[in-house]
């Protein structure tokens, strides 16, 4: 389990990352950016697992 | 359209394209954009190496299956790693391990988000961005 979050976590740490610097300009907009998109992506996965887990044990 | 910010001497779109496309973040970089080329570079090639060291597939194009032609096009747009990993052989795919799938999304996604790189390095030279 504890692999399974930390793989995701590693891949949408990345993926805000690249978001944030093609997206905006500024690195405090980029941080900003990024943060949004790895809450989001990380809030998105957990709630996606806790549907399956209540709907399709 | 506000090209006042790019240097004077900056290649051509298609150079710069082709570029970004071999190299992670090296079109950001011909474009006067060194930290973002960096991050690209370090990011990118950060997700690939993860891709290859949890056992994912270096996919070839090939074969019956079509998802497996999409997979492999999404590789081939990282450029530069991705034809390392061929000609070093690695990418075989360990499909026994926990983090094959991880594997194949991280190889996939790094392919995508470089794509992604490559349009922005497209907008800045042809001024829709600056």
């Amino acid at each position: 389990m504890s692999v399974h979050l930390g793989v995701m976590v590693l891949c949408a740490a990345c993926v805000s990352v690249v978001f944030a610097v093609l997206q905006r300009d500024e690195p405090a907009a980029q941080a900003r950016f990024a943060a949004q998109t790895f809450a989001a992506l990380v809030g998105g996965g957990l709630l996606l697992g806790v549907l399956q887990y209540i709907f399709f044990r | 359209m506000n090209n006042k910010t790019l240097p004077p001497d900056r290649p051509s779109v298609a150079l710069a394209c082709i570029g970004a496309w071999l190299v992670p973040g090296l079109g950001h970089a011909l474009y006067g954009k060194p930290r973002t080329a960096i991050i690209l570079l370090i990011v990118l090639t950060l997700m690939f190496a993860c891709g290859l060291a949890f056992g994912g597939r270096v996919f070839p194009f090939g074969g019956p299956e079509p998802l497996v032609w999409l997979a492999a096009a999404a590789e081939w747009c990282l450029g530069a790693p991705r034809v390392v990993a061929a000609i070093a052989g690695w990418g075989a795919g360990d499909v026994v391990a926990a983090t094959y799938e991880y594997g194949n999304t991280f190889l996939i996604v790094a392919g995508l988000l470089n794509t992604l790189a490559v349009l922005d390095v497209f907008d800045l030279g042809t001024g829709r961005k600056s």
